[in-house]
């Protein structure tokens, strides 16, 4: 029985956890490919940083 | 009313039967730590909060700024480092339980509250939801876990806290795209769905956070892992002699510590605030670029919590901190270098290992306040100490900020403008790594009598 809640437990927190990552991952993907994917014009310095402060 | 749920919260009531599992534990204090991490998605709303009445456009006349929007975000982290410094000795006493239901009962009715305000168009209403009843939840959530983590991990206490702390930064990787999804979801022609959006949130975290508080336990006052042989008390490999919250603030080593905290802060903040606008400036790429780099840096952060923590364990954390400084220092050097030969892969490698120093840094400071005062009230001293965190994050950005603004309205190019901050950062992960060398074992004059 605790064996199956210790499954469920880490079930539980690690699916929204990878659903996270995956996300990010995901968002991080125009680093590793060439600029031309992303499309969006450069405009040094009127960009905005789309992260907020994370500490 | 029955006594059967205060005696539920109950510290006594959370101590556990043999044969628990202390596997257990670490997803009870990460359910919390990833609920409260959303804090760092907040950013997320910050424009649909901006056009509630303009629906479609922002309208200057009727509808908030961002500037009035932003004091959410900071008063729930200053009210965050207050709670954890206030409510410590409380969350102690009082045992993990009662401190993660408390915690989710603010998180969730903050949300609830600011549900309203937005519904209402109230601003004081969001302010005092989310961001007083909010960062209160915040701050007990934070501590909560710690000292029970580490109780049930005393050969590894680095990692145990690593874990929970880590789920605070997969906090912010959860909560900005379940925002924008749920947004996308309850968004209508006259309503961006952040009312709605917040309630729902309110209900998940509430689910999560609930979960935790049923799962945790404290350890019974005689358990220790199978097959572990404690320290000796005080030695090197062992936990110091308990010192009390209230006298170990009177020591030289927690205003080390506080340092120590407060540099590496401002100094991570000095690339993550900054992420995607400066991998734009320095390397001529898009936005969505930029974007993807930020993105990447929060999972090092995230990654790094887990990772360095845990290596503490290995080298004691004296030494991983003086990793964090010296290497963190020279690595900031270097960042103008990688500019200046072109090498966006080098540059993206650098700051990565800096950002999982930053991660790192949050993560394994529990565990050296363990090393130094003992575990008998180390989350209420974590939570003093937390002070630093609020103080860096409020102060760290706009000091980076009106650096590299002030060069760009002074002509320095924009790739070149950045380099005084890197190199102030530099200085400032400097000033942590002496704090660090300053640290020695606490004088036993500080000790209690009788360690619990």
């Amino acid at each position: 029985m605790q064996r199956l809640l210790l499954i469920a437990a880490w079930i539980l927190v690690l699916a929204p956890l990878s659903w996270g990552v995956a996300r990010s991952v995901q968002r991080s993907m125009p680093l590793f490919t060439a600029d031309k994917a992303a499309g969006a014009p450069l405009q040094n310095g009127l960009t905005t940083p789309t992260q907020p402060t994370r500490p | 009313m029955s006594t059967d749920s205060p005696q539920f919260l109950s510290r006594e009531a959370t101590v556990a039967g043999p044969g628990f599992s202390r596997w257990l534990v670490p997803p009870a204090a990460i359910a919390v730590h990833m609920c409260i991490g959303e804090v760092y998605g907040f950013s997320v709303f910050n424009e649909p909060l901006s056009r509630l009445l303009g629906a479609t456009a922002h309208d200057p006349a009727r509808d908030w700024t961002i500037p009035q929007i932003g004091w959410i975000y900071s008063i729930a982290l200053v009210l965050l480092g207050l709670s954890a410094a206030v409510f410590g000795k409380w969350v102690e006493r009082s045992g993990p339980r009662k401190v993660m239901v408390t915690s989710a009962t603010c998180f969730c009715s903050g949300l609830v509250l600011s549900g309203i305000g937005v519904q209402q168009h109230w601003l004081w209403l969001v302010y005092l939801g989310y961001g007083v009843i909010g960062g209160i939840g915040l701050g007990l959530g934070y501590i909560a876990p710690v000292s029970t983590l580490m109780k049930w991990f005393p050969d590894r206490p680095g990692m145990a806290t690593g874990m929970a702390i880590m789920g605070f930064g997969g906090g912010a990787l959860i909560g900005a795209p379940l925002g924008v999804t749920l947004m996308a979801h309850f968004k209508t022609a006259t309503d961006p769905g952040v009312a709605s959006t917040f309630f729902a949130m309110a209900g998940l975290y509430a689910v999560w956070m609930l979960f935790g508080a049923w799962l945790v336990r404290v350890p019974a006052a005689d358990w220790k892992p199978a097959g572990w042989q404690p320290a000796a008390a005080g030695s090197k490999a062992g936990p110091a002699q308990a010192v009390s919250v209230d006298q170990a603030w009177k020591t030289p080593q927690f205003w080390l510590l506080w340092i120590v905290l407060c540099m590496n802060v401002s100094a991570g903040i000095g690339v993550l605030g900054q992420a995607s606008l400066m991998c734009q400036d320095l390397f001529g790429v898009s936005a969505a670029v930029g974007g993807g780099f930020a993105g990447l840096l929060s999972l090092f952060n995230m990654g790094g919590r887990f990772l360095w923590s845990s290596v503490s364990d290995l080298t004691g954390r004296r030494t991983v901190y003086a990793i964090y400084f010296l290497l963190g220092a020279l690595l900031y050097a270097l960042v103008p270098w990688t500019q200046k030969i072109g090498s966006r892969a080098l540059f993206v490698a650098v700051t990565a290992v800096i950002i999982s120093m930053y991660g790192g840094g949050f993560a394994t400071i529990p565990a050296y306040l363990r090393d130094l005062f003992g575990t008998h009230q180390v989350g209420a001293i974590h939570g003093r100490l937390i002070t630093a965190w609020s103080l860096a994050a409020i102060v760290g950005p706009n000091l980076i900020n009106y650096i590299s603004a002030a060069k760009k309205k002074a002509g320095v190019p924009a790739a070149e403008a950045y380099n005084s901050t890197l190199y102030l950062m530099c200085g400032l992960l400097l000033v942590g790594l002496i704090a660090n060398l300053l640290v020695r074992p606490v004088h036993p004059r500080h000790h209690l009598a009788t360690a619990r």
